[in-house]
């Protein structure tokens, strides 16, 4: 009798080892998805190939690359809805926790590995990975919240969560959708937890050797790196013309001549630029405003709908265009179909100065003013951003750290802080409008303003903004 | 020798420490760390108007709240007469941080009655916008007409109500 119990127990033993065992591997093999093996357990279509080929890749120089512990789960790497072998992010996951995510990006023939811990990253792996439940929502695309002009694309998704455990009746039951969300953005390289290169792009583990990064197969195949966005190319042509318009005769005369002579004026004064019947352009007489306003006399041109530009003078203070100048000319965009350029005069240390407001992209200055328009950016009293609004963060935010440090002004140029801060947020938000200045030839540069993740000479690493101009 | 070696040992660690990188839980334990003291002031701001900026200086101080930095401005655009202060809490690198994540960022602006002397002006271009001591004397007689706290309804927060 004993014998059978023994013996019983033995058997029940020796299949709870073999229930175990098979658990165990089951256990294994979805959570050690950094075997050569990869099957896309994503919600979303991904770029197969580049995920195989920088698996590839790791797994060949997995020592030299791996700075942070944890293993990757490239069954859930995403490459976010890109598809031309040039990106992807994956989870990295420890003890059933997603702590950070490495991004690949492809620059030409080599990727380059870099580690991230943005907490919505995380929630996002986190979420998609460990809930049961899930749900996809359409992917947004915007063009705004961007940085140096790339495009960001907004991925969701939602998990069914159970307001009492064991109630999974999803979508039914008592409990609710929660949605996350990962937005894509070249640029959004600040929380690189390795090593920053000269150029501020973060090596993170990805390149000691031939100069960083790490040869991809094919370069990329057919799929070349994407072009970057120069934003002096964006605006070259937008910019020539608003040139050749204050280099016109009648603009020296009517526009330049006059608003130069009224910067020390009590007011401001405004003038119309148009287009005649005849083709030339035609410019109003200058209208008197008040000493921190005026409206451009529009309605004195011959045909106020040919209106494609305005100029007027601030009273005795700086030509830096402020946030009323920038709000006025995206919507007298939207009013008039030629509408493009703002000049302002101004006067620093006793001496004219011109800045120019130029709108490069139609489109994309028409999504930035409805994404922040004047209702909830623009103070009627200061004439500026409204303190705590969003284009007011970024602007403060530029003005404080080139405050900080305007070492990185290479443009030989002596700007105003809040021009700078103004062509920091243009570039940041794709905004479609530039910010230029006239040199000492009298020719409008654009003004190219951002914040770049720089290593010191001391091994520290700095937030430093960058000032240049355009040739 | 053992003394230089011990230094050269502490400098070493200084530099391996200084060098590591402000990371954006960095950002958000100093913004909860700061922002609760600053929300406690708020109640009483109007008490300090029509005083001289010392005595909210004193009262900032006695909350162990730090100053790190700061911008001036004008009450209205365009100008050339600067009244106002923005007070930062931490310096540009976490500034950084904050904007990138699209992060609140806590700052108090102070406009004071009076134009601030193109002296104190100059001495904030100096320091490159950082706070010091002799700023605190600069400063310390112009008297505030108004206090506003941005940025302090949480570091994620779509709230951007002004206090």
């Amino acid at each position: 009798m004993k014998r059978k119990i023994i013996l019983k127990l033995l058997l029940l033993l020796a299949f709870s080892v073999t229930l175990y065992s098979c658990v165990h591997d089951e256990i294994n093999s979805s959570a050690n998805p950094s075997n050569s093996e990869y099957t896309s357990k994503s919600l979303w279509k991904e770029d197969e190939v580049y995920i195989r080929n920088v698996m590839k890749i790791y797994l060949e120089h997995e020592t030299e690359i791996k700075k942070v512990s944890g293993i990757p789960y490239w069954d859930y790497a995403t490459t976010l809805e890109s598809y031309d072998e040039s990106f992807l992010m994956v989870p990295i996951v420890e003890d059933n926790k997603v702590t950070s995510v490495l991004q690949v990006p492809r620059h030409g023939t080599k990727v380059y590995f870099y580690y991230t811990n943005y907490k919505n990253h995380l929630d996002f792996f986190q979420n998609l990975i460990f809930s049961e439940y899930k749900k996809v929502l359409p992917t947004e695309k915007s063009s705004a919240a961007t940085g140096k002009g790339m495009k960001c694309t907004r991925t969701f998704y939602s998990v069914w969560m159970p307001n009492n455990e064991g109630n999974y009746n999803t979508g039914g039951g008592d409990g609710h959708w929660n949605t996350y969300s990962i937005v894509k953005c070249r640029q959004m390289i600040d929380e690189c937890m390795g090593a920053v290169n000269e150029y501020g792009e973060c090596q993170g583990g990805g390149g000691s050797n031939s100069g960083g990064g790490y040869g991809y197969p094919g370069g990329g195949g057919n799929n070349p790196e994407p072009p970057k966005v120069d934003p002096c190319q964006k605006a070259k042509i937008p910019m020539t013309q608003a040139n050749a318009t204050l280099k016109n005769s009648a603009s020296q005369q009517k526009m330049d001549a006059v608003l130069k002579s009224k910067i020390q004026n009590a007011n401001e004064f405004g003038v119309a630029l148009g287009t005649a019947a005849n083709g030339q352009i035609e410019i109003t007489p200058p209208k008197e405003g008040t000493s921190s306003s005026v409206s451009p006399p529009i309605d004195q041109l011959s045909n106020p709908n040919s209106v494609f530009a305005t100029a007027h003078s601030h009273a005795g203070a700086f030509g830096a265009p402020s946030g009323g100048d920038m709000f006025s000319l995206l919507e007298r965009m939207i009013m008039y179909p030629n509408m493009r350029y703002s000049y302002v005069y101004g006067i620093a240390n006793g001496v004219s100065e011109i800045y120019a407001l130029v709108i490069n992209d139609r489109a994309l200055a028409a999504d930035f003013l409805n994404q922040y328009p004047r209702s909830q950016n623009y103070d009627t009293v200061t004439h500026d951003f409204k303190e705590g609004s969003n284009l007011y963060e970024d602007f403060t935010a530029m003005r404080y750290m080139y405050g900080f440090d305007s070492s990185g002004n290479t443009s030989g140029e002596s700007y105003d802080k809040n021009a700078i801060a103004m062509a920091h947020i243009l570039e940041k938000l794709n905004s479609g409008v530039s910010i230029a200045k006239a040199d000492v030839t009298g020719n409008l540069k654009t003004i190219n303003a951002s914040i770049q993740t720089i290593t010191k000479p001391n091994g520290t690493i700095e937030e430093k903004p960058t000032v240049s101009k355009c040739p | 020798m053992k003394s230089i070696f011990k230094k050269t040992l502490f400098a070493s660690i200084l530099i391996i420490c200084s060098s590591k990188a402000q990371t954006t839980t960095d950002y958000i334990n100093f913004y909860n760390t700061v922002v609760p003291k600053l929300k406690s002031i708020t109640p009483s701001k109007t008490q300090f108007y029509g005083q001289p900026f010392s005595i909210f200086y004193n009262e900032l101080r006695n909350r162990n709240i730090n100053l790190v930095g700061l911008v001036y401005d004008t009450k209205i655009k365009p100008s050339t007469k600067y009244h106002v202060v923005s007070l930062f809490f931490c310096d540009a690198t976490m500034i950084s941080i904050a904007s990138k994540n699209s992060f609140r960022y806590p700052i108090i602006n102070i406009t004071f009655e009076d134009e601030i002397p193109s002296q104190i002006i100059s001495a904030i271009e100096q320091n490159d916008s950082r706070w010091n001591t002799s700023l605190i004397q600069l400063f310390s007689n112009l008297k505030i007409e108004n206090i506003k706290f941005i940025g302090i309804n949480g570091y994620e927060s779509s709230d951007r109500t002004i206090k």
